[in-house]
């Protein structure tokens, strides 16, 4: 038996491969919108994953600290840290800003954690190069794709940091990368005032009779030293003891603490849900779009080719090709389209992901989905085209 | 099938297209995405002298401060010296108006010239009595002479005896008298001299020679009693006031030495040593405090400038070492992932002291030349596929 | 001679009642295997409809038409699958070539028995001996488009010939070429009829050609006027082989 199909493609497989890669580009747009998709529910799990908490104990009655701000005392960890199931507690604090570095600006999520011990919550997970901080001042871990290298300086407010180690895949919900610090130096970052701020501070201090009473000069210091204190924190990172049951711990502190405890269940709706609900359906309702229009370019293609053959396609008809035969060869020329398209598509978004300035996942399964959906897709328009072929009068070919 | 040449060419080409795409296919799908293998660097577990560190940072501060300021409320009068003036020991550096002061020591020298007089007056009349009582008592011998002659009268005698009698009592009492005025002499004195010497407490005057660093008064502002005026501090007594985490502080002692980075001057580390350890602690900040002096003979920075302090800490001896970016902790144990055979190994360990490199002596769970996972592109668990990188990223 | 095909009486009526349109009135048609008969008429005439009726692309409303000793239609009772019926008895040569674009000379000739289930090589050597017999068996392995006008027709002609149908059509095999080729392509195509034991019948106007026919079929109006060899294609005479 003859690949009718094959021949084909052979005889014009210059014009089928690009044809291909044109329909590849397309359908590795559509790939790399669902990366996109998969890349921000991602980011909101690897903020979580890279925690490594199992509760976040947060203001009482706020979303913090990733949707909302949130503020405890430094302190609240003690407590939490005595009662039962608890593992480990750390403060943490998040804040998200611009460092100027090289005459660029870096939006980063600057975070401050428990550093004296390796694996403390709150700290990154895994190191790509360089150490972890070993000093509790003016030493930071960045994500890579803050850009920064080992060596390099950095000011975060009135503080120049040190970079001491690289890590990867650690970005806030928006797609931020960390900048890891020490807690303390963290929350003088947040919380400190800039020091313009603080003479202002002090000068409306001094002229207040209130906080300056004539006569007791010392009042004015002991007001000034209390408004520069920072000791708070945005959540403490709670882990739960092996065996204890996190949402038993979690009602316990919720009880006996009052504060506002999350489970990694609640958090992940917190993230997926409300705070990257709507652009992610957003990049839904395009990737729908998308594989609509791909679809409907394939559809095109196919007819195109099948039309541009239909004399051919008389011919064999006439001669007595059965139409098992013909629907065949325009069923596998669509597949090999597809197929063409489908490597092609997934080739060119493994190797454009990485210049994308948010994170793009492309999942294996997500691969396999499209795979499928490509040649279903191929597989029902060419449908419409085998149609048009097997309407084909026969007669055509001669006289008629 | 068996093909004609022309097509075989063309064959040729398509398979040769098809197959480079299908390779570099097979070549994203293993090679990218979560499917692909970890990137990691290793590191072979080697012995090392691990010279713990310790970092802390501080301000400079004066090691004395002196307040100076008045004993009593006034009013600020005059200032002679101003901030950045140096200045020696019992130099004036500001008047207060003493107000009524001088007065009063006007007052009080007055009733101290009265008290004087009355004094005298007191003495006169001491001589006066005494010269009455040796009238007296010649009188009374002469009449006994002649009471036993019988030339007198007893009555008569019994008189002379009488005025005797008498002008003793007056001598004790202007004895008394005179006592009298002579303490209240020494009173006003004092009195006088106290105002005296509180006019002398109206000029401020350094105790010390030293650097004038706040002027916190001026002309005619009132001041109250122990508000200073001005702050001298000595330049040459100068430290460090030093806070170190707390859960890293264990060893620090006095005398250990010190390496001061300043702010200003961040390529130029003085040196220095902990002078002592404060005994109390930071409860708040959860840090230690101590002070840490420079050495002598180096460029004085100023005053509440801040400092960077890193300790050295007694070195341990070469002892197993990794890098503490290797550590993870898995559940609550503290361990590095090793490379045993191709697999990875979750080893748990003891750790002991870090340097300032963030090298950790390992005290138990590795041997030397165990190689063990250093970097990796993503977490590790210990189903991972992993391939060995000279450097990431 | 062997029969290679007959139609008696075939009619042909396109749709019914008043505005039925009688494209062929009862038409009667005889070729002989190793006769080349030529087939005329002027549009209209009801020749496109006959050439589809003989070449099993469309039925006729009644008559009967054989091949060789099969029966195609019989006043309504036909064969049951035209297409089969195409591919093994009937051979079509068409005005261009319409050679298959994307298979080289040989698979263009070894097409139809490939597609009938004969294994490759076999398909193929049949069709090099048929290129060789028609004299382009030099081109085989080229593509139709490397190809000049005449081997393309050639080409075709061994198409046509390659299932060894007792019946070829052949529409307008002439049309554009010049009488030198035009009568050269009516030689070969009696010789090949003589060579292959075939009937073959040459739909055509083209003047130049028409004198060569020994036998010429003139359809008018739906019915044919046989005519003799070389014979003037008048308008009378109907007579029967």
């Amino acid at each position: 038996m003859i690949s009718l199909a094959g021949r084909d493609i052979l005889h014009g497989w210059g014009k089928f491969v690009l044809t291909g890669m044109g329909l590849g580009l397309l359908i590795g747009v559509t790939l790399s919108m669902a990366g996109v998709y998969r890349g921000m529910i991602d980011d909101a799990q690897a903020l979580l994953d890279n925690s490594g908490a199992d509760l976040w104990v947060v203001q009482k009655d706020t979303l913090g600290p990733y949707a909302e701000p949130s503020s405890l005392s430094e302190d609240a960890e003690r407590p939490i840290r005595a009662m039962a199931g608890v593992d480990r507690a750390a403060g943490v604090t998040y804040l998200t800003m611009q460092i100027a570095h090289q005459g660029k600006d870096v939006r980063v999520m600057v975070v401050g954690a428990e550093v004296a011990q390796p694996g403390e919550p709150g700290q990154p997970p895994h190191l790509l190069a360089g150490r972890r901080i070993v000093q509790g001042h003016y030493e930071a871990v960045a994500d890579v794709k803050t850009g920064f290298a080992i060596g390099d300086q950095v000011k975060v407010r009135r503080n120049t940091y040190r970079i001491v180690g690289l890590t990867s895949r650690m970005v806030s919900s928006g797609g931020d990368p960390m900048l890891f610090l020490s807690l303390k130096d963290a929350q003088e970052a947040q919380f400190e005032k800039d020091a313009d701020a603080i003479v202002r501070q002090r000068a409306r201090t001094t002229s207040s009779p209130m906080l300056n009473p004539p006569g007791n000069p010392a009042v004015a210091e002991a007001v000034n030293a209390a408004q520069a204190s920072s000791t708070n924190v945005n959540a403490v990172l709670v882990t739960v003891a092996p065996g204890a049951d996190a949402d038993a711990v979690a009602a316990t502190i919720r009880r006996w603490q009052r504060v506002t405890v999350y489970t990694r269940a609640q958090m992940e709706e917190i993230l997926v849900d409300k705070m990257i609900a709507n652009s992610a359906r957003q990049i839904g309702m395009f990737l729908v779009i998308l594989a609509i229009v791909s679809a409907a370019i394939v559809a095109f293609i196919i007819y195109t080719m099948t039309i541009g053959k239909i004399r051919e396609i008389a011919v064999l008809k006439l001669i007595g090709t059965r139409n098992r035969t013909i629907a065949g060869m325009i069923l596998q020329q669509a597949l090999g389209l597809g197929l063409i398209g489908f490597a092609v598509g997934k080739i060119v978004a493994t190797f454009w992901a990485p210049f994308f300035p948010k994170y793009v996942l492309l999942l294996p399964a997500d691969s396999v989905r499209g795979f499928v959906a490509v040649m279903a897709i191929c597989a029902l328009v060419s449908l419409l085209a085998i149609h048009a072929a097997l309407k084909v009068d026969p007669a055509e070919a001669i006289g008629g | 099938m068996r093909i004609a040449l022309p097509q075989s060419r063309r064959t040729l080409l398509l398979m040769a297209v098809l197959a480079t795409l299908m390779l570099l296919l097979g070549f994203v799908a293993v090679r990218s995405g979560p499917l692909a293998p970890v990137k990691v660097t290793v590191v072979r577990i080697e012995e090392r002298a691990i010279t713990p560190a310790l970092f802390g940072i501080g301000t400079v501060e004066a090691r004395f401060t002196h307040r100076i300021g008045p004993t009593a409320p006034g009013r600020v009068a005059s200032l002679s010296v101003d901030v950045g003036d140096r200045v020696e020991a019992g130099q004036v550096l500001a008047l207060i108006d003493p107000v009524d002061l001088d007065q009063r020591i006007a007052a009080a020298s007055g009733s101290a010239g009265r008290s004087a007089a009355l004094e005298a007056a007191a003495a006169s009349q001491v001589a006066d009595a005494s010269a009455r009582l040796a009238l007296a008592r010649s009188e009374a011998a002469r009449g006994e002479e002649l009471f036993r002659g019988g030339w007198l009268t007893r009555a008569a005698l019994d008189q002379r005896q009488q005025a005797l009698a008498a002008a003793q009592a007056g001598l004790a009492a202007a004895k008394a008298n005179q006592a009298a005025a002579s303490q209240d002499r020494s009173r006003t004195g004092a009195e006088r001299a106290a105002l005296q010497e509180q006019k002398a407490n109206l000029r401020l005057v350094a105790p010390t020679a030293g650097l004038i660093v706040r002027r916190l008064a001026e002309t005619g502002t009132t001041v109250v009693a122990g508000q200073a005026v001005f702050e001298i501090v000595d330049p040459a007594q100068l430290w460090i006031n030093a806070r170190f985490d707390q859960t890293r502080a264990g060893g620090i002692a006095a005398g250990l030495p010190a390496r001061i980075v300043l702010r200003s001057r961040l390529e130029t580390p003085l040196r220095g040593s902990i002078l002592r350890v404060e005994p109390v602690a930071d409860a708040v900040t959860e840090e230690v405090l101590a002070k840490v002096s420079l050495d002598a003979g180096l460029a004085l920075p100023p005053i509440g400038e801040l400092a960077e302090v890193t300790i050295g800490l007694p070195a341990r001896g070469r002892t197993l070492a990794l890098p503490n970016a290797a550590i993870h902790r898995i559940g609550s144990e503290v361990g590095v992932w090793a490379l045993r055979d191709g697999d990875l190994e979750f080893v748990a360990l003891k750790l002991g002291a870090e340097d300032a490199d963030g090298w950790v002596q390992v005290l138990d769970g590795l041997a030397r030349g165990d190689q063990v996972i250093r970097h990796s592109a993503r977490p590790l668990t210990a189903s991972s596929r992993i391939t060995v990188v000279d450097k990431l990223p | 001679m062997a029969e290679g095909i007959r139609i008696e009486n075939l009619v042909k009526t396109y749709g019914s009642g008043d505005t039925a349109v009688h494209a062929l009135r009862g038409v009667n048609m005889s070729v002989a295997k190793g006769e080349v008969v030529g087939l005329i008429g002027p549009s209209g005439s009801g020749k496109s409809t006959l050439l589809k009726c003989l070449g099993a692309v469309i039925e006729p409303t009644s008559g009967r038409m054989t091949i060789g000793d099969t029966v195609i239609y019989d006043d309504g009772w036909k064969v049951g699958d035209l297409r089969a019926l195409r591919r093994d008895l009937i051979g079509f040569i068409f005005q261009a070539p319409y050679l298959i674009p994307f298979l080289d000379v040989t698979d263009n000739v070894a097409l139809l028995p490939m597609l009938a289930g004969k294994p490759n090589a076999e398909a193929r050597k049949e069709a090099r001996d048929l290129l060789e017999a028609l004299d382009v068996a030099h081109r085989a392995a080229a593509m139709p488009s490397q190809l000049s006008g005449g081997e393309q027709q050639r080409v075709a002609i061994a198409r046509a010939l390659v299932n060894r149908p007792p019946v070829i059509l052949a529409d307008e095999p002439t049309a554009p070429l010049d009488s030198v080729r035009a009568l050269a392509v009516v030689d070969l195509l009696n010789t090949m009829a003589r060579q292959f034991e075939t009937a073959i019948i040459v739909v055509t106007h083209d003047e130049k050609i028409i004198p060569t026919f020994r036998r010429l079929y003139n359809i008018r109006d739906g019915v044919t006027v046989q005519e003799g060899p070389a014979g003037s294609h008048g308008p009378d005479g109907a007579g029967k082989s």
